[in-house]
């Protein structure tokens, strides 16, 4: 009998206090103070419908959010359009978010999905060496900078013609800064395979700019 | 003696600088794997170099005010309080449709008088050759009487058009207070009437 009562322990869910002490939190503080919120009590501000809760996560994720899209499409108006789906995904799906990842890392597993159904769909575009931004600090010369954008230039285009796999992987690792766990999770894959795979990018990627460079 | 070298992901964790001390030694005492790290860490090194270009400063508000347009437009998430007050509006118009159709039926009873609804109803030339008189029908006399009060466009603008069954479930929505003002209601309107 013993036994049966530590088997069904586990499964018991969450004491409710845990989550009377959360809505306390955030139906108290005031409005003003979301942006000070913490990502639990923000997710729950969010579920309780409160004005203004996801325009904070928005702001929170925004910038990770584009650069992941960008990374993807290489372009900033595709990014754009990518990162406000993202978005608007989120916020359709919110209530469904338990908390077992971070926001972030959920935000990314989103991301990713859109930005590899807009590949799926769309080739992505190569831009024009003459449409990138300046991006002199002061300290380059002129033909440092050029060198530089050159470069940047031909290493984007050959991660451009990785597989999609390995690509994704590239960007979650090099670009965002992920842990290989964290990736796994967002691909729904083990840390061995991501791992593999960022090898095999990286391996392919070299051949690419071998072959570019002459 | 054949020696091993290390596998894709040992290699990955030394040039991420991840790895264990036993692994670090081998790269240490083995060529290939050593140059194999080198190339690793080059291309990596040429990947992290690249920068996504930073937008305008203007750019992240914008950013937000389209997420914040395309929420709207996703219908954003209404509480349940929205939905209680949605069900309650729908079960007051409904009770105010069940009492109005209960009243009228009540009225039907009584003696019609044909004059005033030969003057509501328009005359038209009857399409059906039927020998039995229109205008003495009781049907018609009492849907001439509910229709003259209220005209079409208030009755859709007041959401009163019902889907078949809509009243029964309305009545089954009603909590039991509801459901006893409503029965007090009721005989109290055939009280009047039988008077």
């Amino acid at each position: 009998m013993a036994a049966s009562t530590s088997w069904t322990l586990p499964q018991t869910p969450r004491p409710d206090w845990q989550l009377t002490v959360l809505r306390d939190t955030v139906i108290t503080a005031p409005d003003s103070a979301l942006g000070e919120l913490s990502e639990s009590a923000l997710v729950a501000a969010c579920h309780e419908g409160r004005a203004g809760a996801f325009d904070v996560v928005v702001e929170r994720h925004r910038r990770q959010v584009y650069q992941l899209c960008y990374r993807f499409v290489n372009n900033h108006e595709d990014a754009s359009d990518l990162s406000q789906d993202t978005f608007v995904r989120a916020y359709r799906g919110l209530k469904n978010f338990k908390g077992q990842s971070s926001l972030g890392t959920w935000l990314y597993r989103i991301g990713v999905n859109v930005c590899l159904n807009r590949m799926s769909v769309k080739e992505p575009f190569k831009e024009p060496i003459e449409d990138r931004p300046d991006l002199a600090d002061g300290r380059e010369s002129a033909s440092e900078r050029l060198l530089r954008d050159e470069r940047a230039l031909q290493v984007r285009a050959a991660i451009a013609r990785l597989p999609t796999k390995q690509r994704t992987v590239l960007v979650l690792r090099m670009d965002q800064e992920l842990s290989h766990q964290e990736i796994a999770q967002i691909l729904g894959s083990s840390v061995g395979a991501v791992k593999a795979n960022v090898f095999h990018a990286i391996q392919n990627l070299k051949k690419i700019l071998a072959e570019e460079l002459g | 003696m054949t020696m091993r070298h290390l596998r894709p992901e040992q290699l990955l964790d030394v040039a991420e600088g991840a790895a264990d001390a036993s692994v670090v030694a081998h790269v240490d005492t083995c060529v290939r794997c050593r140059r194999e790290v080198s190339e690793l860490k080059t291309t990596l090194a040429a990947v992290c170099e690249v920068d996504v270009p930073e937008p305008s400063p203007l750019f992240w508000d914008h950013l937000s005010a389209r997420v914040r347009d395309g929420v709207g437009v996703a219908a954003p998430g209404r509480g349940w309080g929205a939905y209680w007050f949605g069900w309650q509006w729908a079960g007051a118009v409904g009770l105010a449709v069940l009492l109005m159709a209960v009243a009228t039926s009540w009225r039907a009873d009584e003696p019609v008088s044909v004059t005033p609804v030969a003057a509501a109803v328009p005359v038209v030339e009857p399409l059906l050759t039927d020998d039995v008189p229109v205008v003495e029908d009781a049907s018609l006399d009492l849907l001439a009487d509910l229709a003259s009060p209220l005209e079409w466009d208030a009755a859709v603008a007041a959401g009163l058009l019902m889907s078949a069954g809509a009243v029964d479930r309305v009545v089954l929505e009603l909590t039991a207070f509801e459901r006893e003002e409503l029965g007090r209601l009721l005989t109290a309107e055939m009280a009047e009437k039988s008077l």
